[in-house]
């Protein structure tokens, strides 16, 4: 009997425990604020650089936005995230928005008018990288603002006394044990709904854009290894991400020192977890809380019926596809709006960045076409989710694929170790789930690079890129693979499905078309697929079961 | 008699080694090449491209590495030049990482190799399959490799039947 109450007086305080620390989703603001604080940021992102100032003024805006939109910081030019300027001008002229601009790097500036949101500060140790993931950490579940030692006198004039202090905890010790000790002293009061992993530059450098969210999330932070190599580091990231709640989001880049992008989304995966890149995405504890205007709804260039049926002509059709993504890519860019052209859309900006999103929809020309990817409601690969996860995830990605007017999807395929010699099949398995899934699209498309899975189900293809127009590819070049490829693709019609790089610019993309040496017909991406279901000259094909690569000689090809 | 000795000097005249006769001396091609990127063709991923080519009489064995970071894919080319059909089997098709195009057929190169100017050429003449999405289609493709008069420069010209435009790649020795 004592032994049962006991077991129910734990569970009970568990679940007390849970409730108390799990985080809702973020709250809009009615309207976006009349004004708001902006700061501009320098272009230097080294740890004996300017990442001290930089992450004190992350950790104060993660704090002062938790139930407002106050800061929103300024990053260079040069960020990868090119939204970043291009969205400031948006907020001022559709949402009226005022900018009350501090100087560049101004800390003392902002401590003056934000401090107050903060109970004190947190020290990390300049010479314990990771001492500063764990600060993130301490920030957000303490509301504590960041600083190093050389920072206190400037904290204190602010009033803002040390309340943990990390120098000297963890001199010569593995990241492993860093962080077994902030899991040990903070993780029951971190969100199971967002886990940031602060990877991204290593060493001297740090992009830690994503840090004011997770702070406002009270995410726990670190930049624990996927790798094998690294067990101890693996196995308390498996036990952090086993103990996120399902379909939740996992936000940040795996460390480029430690693990490989492929093994970290597979082990995202591999829980049911939604991958939300990068670990330098800024202003999103700002961004969240902005609703759309009242006069907007999400609206697609749609230019066939769901259930149309087109007629396919003898021709080589090209839909040309930018990905990853429109933040970074060539949305701004010289070109776009001359050529049909399909954007992959962040769906999870939906509520994380609802005003970027917003201005993408409203500056699309007649020749944009949105689609959803990657995979699924965040960076995902489906060979690496559980069978028993999957319809859940795919429930929240066809939920917002309605809300943001969306029927194509786009599957990458990347799981650590199904890939063959880097190309991105889909099982047939795979294949099933998603068409099972998804009974009310045009279709799916799938690779990075060129794959090699194709199908035709229901008049919904699902095609793979013939071609990747890397970021270095000449004209030139891809003219001759281009022309290559519509040389031995000689059935007609030929659907040629493009993968582009998405630093190259739409205006090069049509300056390659334009010399091509036969002609082709650039379509938009949905009727490229009601076209591809009605005259199926692609074959079928998964990725097969691997068998042992012998050679059985056949005849010459080359002998007539 | 008369009749071949004037074929074999037509054949000499001509440049072309007369088919069955191997190298008796080292190749001038024997040895390690690596590629300059700045005077080749673009390698679309890849960032290295290392060759090594040993020669043995009427054998050789020619060995491709195209190399990216921590990524490398080596082709292994075990010739004999007696023979008309070389059979080199190929796990993927690695000189093309952007097209849809794979390895099909019989996942095999059928290789005839051919020494030309008084054996300062070495042509492999290649044929395989590759899959497209619309199925297999076979391809050819001539590989001269010709090491300069100096000895210190190879220069690779592909031409692929499938292509319209050549590869051209230029490597220098790596001296050992």
């Amino acid at each position: 009997m004592k032994t049962f109450r006991c077991l129910l007086l734990t569970s009970a305080l568990l679940s007390i425990t849970c409730a108390l620390s799990a985080q809702p989703a973020p709250r809009q603001v009615e309207r976006a604020p009349a004004s708001a604080t902006v700061i501009p940021l320098s272009e230097n992102w080294r740890l004996d650089g300017d990442v001290p100032v930089h992450v004190l003024l992350l950790s104060l805006q993660g704090l002062a936005n938790r139930d407002h939109p106050r800061l929103y910081l300024e990053y260079p030019k040069n960020w990868q995230w090119e939204i970043v300027h291009p969205l400031m001008g948006f907020l001022e002229q559709r949402h009226g928005m005022k900018f009350d601009r501090l100087a560049l790097n101004d800390a003392d500036a902002a401590l003056k008018l934000f401090g107050r949101y903060a109970k004190g500060c947190v020290v990390w140790d300049k010479a314990v990288r990771s001492s500063l993931t764990v600060a993130f950490t301490i920030a957000g579940v303490e509301d504590l603002v960041i600083v190093n030692a050389d920072q206190l006198d400037l904290a204190a004039r602010h009033g803002l006394k040390v309340v943990v202090d990390l120098r000297g905890r963890f001199t010569g010790q593995p990241d492993h044990l860093i962080y077994q000790w902030a899991y040990d002293n903070y993780h029951a009061r971190c969100s199971r709904d967002y886990y940031v992993v602060m990877g991204g530059h290593s060493g001297a450098e740090m992009q830690p854009g994503i840090a004011d969210f997770g702070i406002s999330r009270r995410a726990f932070f670190s930049d624990l290894s996927a790798n094998p190599k690294h067990p101890e580091e693996l196995a308390l990231l498996k036990r952090i991400l086993a103990g996120q709640n399902p379909a939740s989001i996992v936000l940040g880049w795996h460390s480029y020192a430690k693990d490989t992008e492929a093994q970290h989304t597979t082990l995202t995966g591999n829980y049911g977890l939604k991958m939300e890149g990068l670990h330098n995405l800024p202003n999103v504890s700002f961004t969240s809380q902005i609703p759309l205007t009242p006069d907007f709804k999400y609206t697609n260039n749609h230019h066939v019926a769901l259930d149309a049926q087109l007629k396919a002509e003898p021709k080589v059709y090209l839909a040309a596809v930018a990905t990853d993504s429109m933040g970074i890519g060539t949305w701004t860019k010289p070109g776009r709006g001359d050529i049909p052209y399909a954007w992959q859309v962040l769906v999870n900006w939906s509520w994380m960045n609802p005003p970027a999103l917003q201005y993408f929809y409203e500056s699309k020309s007649p020749n944009d076409y949105f689609i959803g990817g990657l995979s699924g409601p965040g960076y995902m690969y489906p060979q690496s989710v559980p069978a028993d996860k999957f319809p859940a995830l795919m429930k929240d990605m066809r939920s917002l694929m309605a809300k943001l007017d969306l029927n194509v999807l786009e599957i990458m395929e990347h799981t650590e170790g199904h890939r063959r010699n880097g190309i991105a099949n889909l099982s047939k398995e795979v294949g099933d789930r998603y068409y099972a899934e998804f009974p009310h699209v045009h279709g799916f498309i799938n690779g990075y690079s060129a794959a090699q899975t194709f199908d035709l189900r229901d008049n919904r293809p699902l095609l793979s890129y013939d071609y990747y127009l890397a970021v270095n590819c000449t004209v030139a070049d891809a003219v001759a693979d281009l022309d290559e490829l519509i040389r031995l693709n000689d059935q007609r019609p030929y659907f040629l499905l493009i993968h582009v790089r998405e630093s190259n610019t739409v205006e090069k993309v049509k300056q390659i078309i334009d010399r091509l040496s036969e002609k082709v017909e650039v379509v938009p991406l949905d009727i490229f697929l009601k076209l591809a279901a009605d005259q199926k000259t692609y074959q079928t094909r998964y990725q097969e079961p691997a068998k042992p690569q012998v050679a059985k000689p056949g005849k010459n090809p080359g002998d007539v | 008699m008369k009749t071949r000795i004037l074929l074999l000097l037509c054949t000499l005249a001509c440049g072309l080694t007369p088919l069955g006769a191997g190298q008796s001396s080292p190749s001038p091609l024997d040895g390690r090449w690596q590629l300059d990127p700045s005077r080749s063709s673009a390698l679309s991923f890849w960032t290295t491209f290392e060759v090594t080519i040993a020669t043995a009489g009427d054998k050789l064995v020619l060995t491709r590495t195209l190399a990216y970071g921590n990524r490398s894919n080596r082709e292994v080319f075990d010739l004999d030049i007696t023979k008309p059909d070389n059979v080199v089997p190929v796990e993927w098709w690695a000189d093309n990482r952007y097209m849809g195009l794979y390895m099909g057929g019989d996942g095999a190169k059928h290789v005839r190799a051919t020494w030309l100017d008084d054996g300062r050429t070495l042509r492999l003449d290649s044929n395989f399959i590759v899959t497209t999405q619309q199925g297999e289609k076979a391809i050819n493709l001539l590989s001269d490799y010709k090491v300069s008069l100096s000895g210190d420069e190879l220069t690779l010209i592909e031409l692929r039947s499938s292509r319209t435009r050549p590869f051209v790649y230029v490597f220098k020795r790596v001296k050992s």
